[in-house]
């Protein structure tokens, strides 16, 4: 057992600017305030003129991400590269010749779930003694902690359980860097209590690394769910997730844009990771914020062809809660690499640019902006509101119809594809019902924008363990 | 390291490589050179100008410089892309007038979009694995079919039909070898243009899903309990750029006049009108004697194609069945009822099913006889429909333009300018300088006068926003001309035009709201047009 007394942020101590332990640097306040102060002296002094610049802006952004997901569409159509491993290649490496892998587990207040979970890694095919699993307890679970120690001398892992110490932030990316100081594996990555990770997963991701370039730091693993037909709101989550995994994220991987990491099963170079600082403690995305600030130190993200099977959020608040943090994190992530656009411009490059403002940090504004352009869309078209015809000009109104049109197809358009590659066409009514998910989307950012200022590192745990039945069959056909 | 495609749902078949060939280009090239041959000469040789074609040059011509500028005036009369094709030409009619008032913005569409239909036939029948020879022989047969000079050459949205038609079959036949989703969405994407084109494409889009829905069911496992599903998907993905389109396009007709099937109303009418008129009636004789007479060889090909087709299982030709076959079909019952002109060239899709199974007639190992068979029916075609053109019973709208082309080429006169009413009546209009918004005129009918003018802001049209307004109260809004199509006006028909029906017997006595000016003659001295000016209340 560790008892840790290691920093939680090195990020912060040596790339301050990298940390969103504060969620504004004094540049961006000053900035805030004086935008604001603008927006509200033109409401009140040009509010015609205000108002129209702002749908202009609302527009111009819904466009750019429009072409984004049309450019990754087409993209994934012509077949976007997974990095992909063959079950011989991956099965047959010797051994001796596999790394030392360390496979990080945070859990807190998992106390019923932690016995399932070493049984799903039990499953992993690599060899034991190369093996470096580490439970990262809180150290004030002492539920977590008895379950875990009873469970752990049950299995056939050699499994150390480090105890994370009590204070603020509590949040995972600080158990993950309380881990990573006492990581012994060159390569790392993050399971969650309710992985089911792909047992080759491991040797694929090795051998991938050895016949990749240096320059690729990190591959993701695929992310799909078990219980995708628990309910409705599995059903959407799970055609979300395949619209992510399958096409946009291997797309955007593609073009060079920054790749938002998926909270788990991202498998890394521990001496990068290291070297980038670890993971943000403030961020409550650290994963999409990791991604970024790879991209930011020149090192490439890839998707590796492999499937973990996580448990689907079934229960509405549950998954409105999951949704703010993660729209929260989304913006705090955005903020955090914005304080110096130049410099971010310079180390991104345009497209990457573009992709990190309108593909993470515009995601929970459009969400928020979507149910008021929809109003505006029924009152145009209902009440022929004069007012409004006046703030519209044809040079807004034609590309924001074009965006309101090719935009909602387009989402419901990926939806149908994704679940018929991941060969899901029982999601086929839940895609097609896919707007009334979009405005729990909505819900989850107003929430997301007022937990960003009241609380910005409060880290709202999802709970586990609500798939009623789990048959572990199901969606294995996912896996390759 | 492999890169693996995630959009391979199933293995595809295997994958022949073809040696690159570089006779496409040089295929387009002198397709377009000659379509674009055949239409200045028809314009600039013959004035024969179709007044459909220019009537969508006219309202593309709205939407640019109208006494009210705005998208919708592409009016909602037909479907619009031909119209926003040629609009993006019409910048230019500066320098070339001809763009504009004799359509020519259009054919230039027209031409090289028939082109396009040219280069694809020629890349089917690369694909079908014919050498070259056949190839480029069954290629020019098809480029050089009269019915295709004709809609290439005067600016008719068929040729976009077809092109749009023949890249969703090339599309699609590459989904059936390959299996990859990527044939799907692009066969839905060019269905949907190709229903921009025209509606007959729903039928290839009706054909194309059962298709796609018979052959996913096919590839996968019987005991799949998603096997209905996945075909569900699979037709879903076909299908829904074609749904986007008719929701955009049928909303915005819906939101504009009032009726989401405005075109087929409106043309039904048309239809019904000509009915009345005691023009020729579109019986199902009629209809199929027009199909044969475009394609003689059509029902022997049948044949020796489906006994090909069984031997090659060739997708390009199965996809090529499936999607035109039924466009044919639904252009066939569209004319039996009354819901489109009586002419030929709707049926434009069966020139390529022709062709395409001509080819799998003469595949490679088929005896020579029958190779020979399948050229000379296609060759039979040349002729047979080239008379059909010019016979008024079986084509009276194609006769109209083509038979008096065919006189003057015989003599050394050049045939009477059909639009020469329409020009002196703008010639008349434009001396008057009048202000925005002077002349009332019904832009179906009147389309010819507008596009003629110099001055096409004194125009008051049905396009315009207020046009109803001006309709009801001409004076109060400051209109000072009626302009009114004759009975005996042989290019529009004037018992359509707004002003007709708004206001009965206007044109015999100015029904009380107008006084005659003048009256226009057109061909043969026949009165075409009366203006009258606006009596004020």
């Amino acid at each position: 057992m560790i008892a840790s007394e290691t920093p939680v942020s090195r990020l912060r101590v040596e790339f301050p600017e990298m940390s969103a332990h504060r969620t504004l640097s004094g540049g961006q306040r000053l900035i805030a305030f004086l935008l604001a102060a603008l927006l509200v002296a033109g409401l009140r002094l040009e509010l015609a003129l205000t108002l129209t610049l702002l749908l202009a802006l609302a527009t111009a952004v819904y466009l750019v991400n429009l072409g984004f997901r049309l450019l990754f569409l087409i993209s994934a159509l012509r077949g976007a590269p997974l990095v992909a491993v063959a079950d011989e290649d991956a099965r047959s490496i010797p051994d001796r010749d596999l790394p030392v892998y360390t496979v990080l587990v945070p859990a807190y207040h998992e106390a019923s779930v932690i016995g399932h979970t070493l049984q799903a890694l039990e499953r992993l095919d690599y060899p034991r003694e190369r093996l470096d699993v580490k439970l990262l307890l809180e150290a004030d679970d002492q539920e977590t902690i008895a379950a875990a120690t009873a469970a752990a001398a049950r299995t056939s892992l050699a499994i150390e359980i480090a105890r994370v110490p009590v204070g603020l932030p509590r949040t995972k990316p600080k158990a993950c860097n309380v881990g990573l100081a006492h990581a012994k594996g060159s390569l790392v990555t993050i399971f969650d209590v309710e992985d089911r990770p792909e047992p080759l997963q491991l040797r694929r991701a090795a051998l991938a690394f050895r016949r990749l370039p240096p320059s690729v730091a990190c591959l993701q693993a695929k992310l799909s769910y078990h219980n995708a037909r628990q309910n409705i709101i599995t059903r959407w989550f799970t055609a979300e997730y395949e619209t992510w995994f399958t096409l946009l994220l291997p797309a955007l991987a593609r073009h060079g844009g920054p790749v938002p990491l998926g909270g788990t099963s991202m498998h890394i170079k521990r001496d990068i990771l290291e070297r980038v600082g670890g993971w943000d403690p403030y961020n409550v995305t650290e994963d999409a914020d990791l991604g970024v600030r790879l991209q930011r130190f020149r090192y490439q993200v890839m998707v590796l062809d492999s499937t973990t099977l996580e448990e689907s959020n079934s229960d509405f608040v549950n998954w409105v809660k999951q949704r703010s943090r993660w729209y929260k994190g989304y913006l705090q992530t955005w903020l955090v690499h914005m304080r110096h656009p130049r410099r971010l411009w310079r180390e991104l490059g345009p497209r990457g640019f573009l992709g990190l403002s309108v593909m993470i940090g515009a995601v929970p504004i459009l969400q928020i902006i979507n149910p008021l352009f929809w109003g505006l869309t029924v009152l145009w078209f209902v009440d022929r509101n004069p007012f409004l015809q006046s703030l519209l000009p044809p040079a807004i109104y034609f590309p924001a119809l074009l965006s309101l049109v090719l935009g909602n197809f387009l989402a419901l358009y990926m939806g149908l594809i994704a679940i018929r590659v991941a060969r899901r066409p029982y999601l086929l009514v839940a895609a097609l019902l896919a707007p009334a998910y979009w405005v729990m989307m909505s819900i989850a950012a107003v929430r997301a924008l007022l937990q960003l200022v009241i609380a910005p590192s409060f880290w709202e745990k999802s709970v586990h363990g609500l798939d009623v039945h789990a048959p572990v069959a199901e969606g294995a056909h996912a896996t390759r | 390291m492999q890169h693996a495609s995630s959009l391979r749902p199933r293995a595809g078949t295997t994958t022949r490589r073809l040696p690159p060939v570089a006779e496409g280009p040089w295929v387009f090239g002198l397709a377009a050179t000659g379509y674009l041959a055949a239409a200045a000469v028809l314009t600039f040789g013959y004035q024969a100008v179709v007044p459909e074609a220019l009537s969508r040059v006219g309202n593309a011509s709205y939407v640019l410089f109208s006494r009210d500028p705005h998208l919708a005036a592409i009016g909602f009369v037909w479907q619009p892309l031909q119209s926003f094709l040629a609009l993006t030409l019409l910048p230019f009619k500066g320098v070339f007038p001809a763009l504009l008032q004799l359509g020519f913005a259009g054919s230039i569409v027209s031409a090289l979009f028939m082109a396009g239909s040219v280069f694809l036939v020629n890349r089917l029948l690369r694909d079908f694995g014919l050498s070259r020879l056949p190839r480029l022989l069954l290629t020019l047969l098809f480029g050089l079919h009269p019915v295709l000079l004709y809609v290439g050459g005067t600016g008719l949205p068929q040729a976009l039909f077809l092109f749009f038609s023949l890249l969703a079959t090339v599309a699609l036949a590459r989904w059936l070898e390959r299996g990859r989703l990527s044939g799907l969405v692009a066969a839905g994407a060019a269905l949907a243009a190709a229903y921009l084109a025209s509606p007959a494409a729903l039928g290839a889009v009706l054909g194309a899903a059962a298709l796609v829905v018979y052959r996913s069911l096919r590839n996968q496992d019987r005991s799949d309990p998603n096997r209905g599903l996945t075909a569900v998907c699979d037709a879903l993905i076909l299908v829904g750029p074609v749904l986007l389109v008719v929701a955009a396009w049928n909303g915005a007709t819906w939101l504009i006049t009032g009726d989401p099937f405005h075109q087929l109303s409106s043309i039904y009418s048309l239809g019904s009108q000509l009915h009345a008129e005691g023009t020729d009636g579109v019986g199902v004789v009629d209809v199929f004697r027009r199909a044969v007479a475009i394609e003689p060889g059509l029902l022997a090909l049948g044949g020796l194609a489906a006994f090909g087709a069984l031997r090659l299982r060739q997708p390009g030709l199965v996809a090529g069945t499936t999607l035109l076959a039924p466009a044919l079909v639904t252009a066939m019952v569209a004319q039996t009822s009354a819901a489109g002109l009586p002419s030929m060239t709707p049926f434009v899709a069966i020139i390529p099913l022709t062709v395409l199974w001509a080819a799998a007639a003469s595949f490679r190992g088929a005896p020579l006889s029958q190779r020979l068979v399948a050229a000379l029916a296609l060759a039979v075609a040349i002729p047979a429909s080239a008379s059909a053109l010019l016979d008024p019973g079986l084509a009276p709208q194609e006769a109209a333009i083509l038979r008096p082309v065919v006189m003057a080429s015989g003599s050394q006169q050049r045939p009477a300018d059909p639009f020469a009413a329409a020009r002196a009546i703008a010639q008349f209009l434009d001396a008057e300088h009048l202000p925005a918004g002077s002349v009332l005129v019904d832009s179906s009918t009147g389309f010819p006068v507008i596009v003629a003018s110099a001055n096409p802001r004194q125009f008051v049209i049905t396009n315009d926003r207020d046009f109803r307004l001006a309709l009801t109260d001409p004076s109060g809004m400051a209109v000072q001309y009626l302009l009114v199509p004759a009975p005996s006006n042989p290019i529009s028909v004037p018992s359509l035009d707004a002003l007709v029906r708004a206001y009965p017997g206007l044109y015999d006595s100015g029904a009380g709201v107008g006084s005659l000016v003048r009256e226009f003659d057109g061909r043969d001295q026949v009165p075409a047009w009366r203006l009258f000016r606006v009596i004020g209340r």
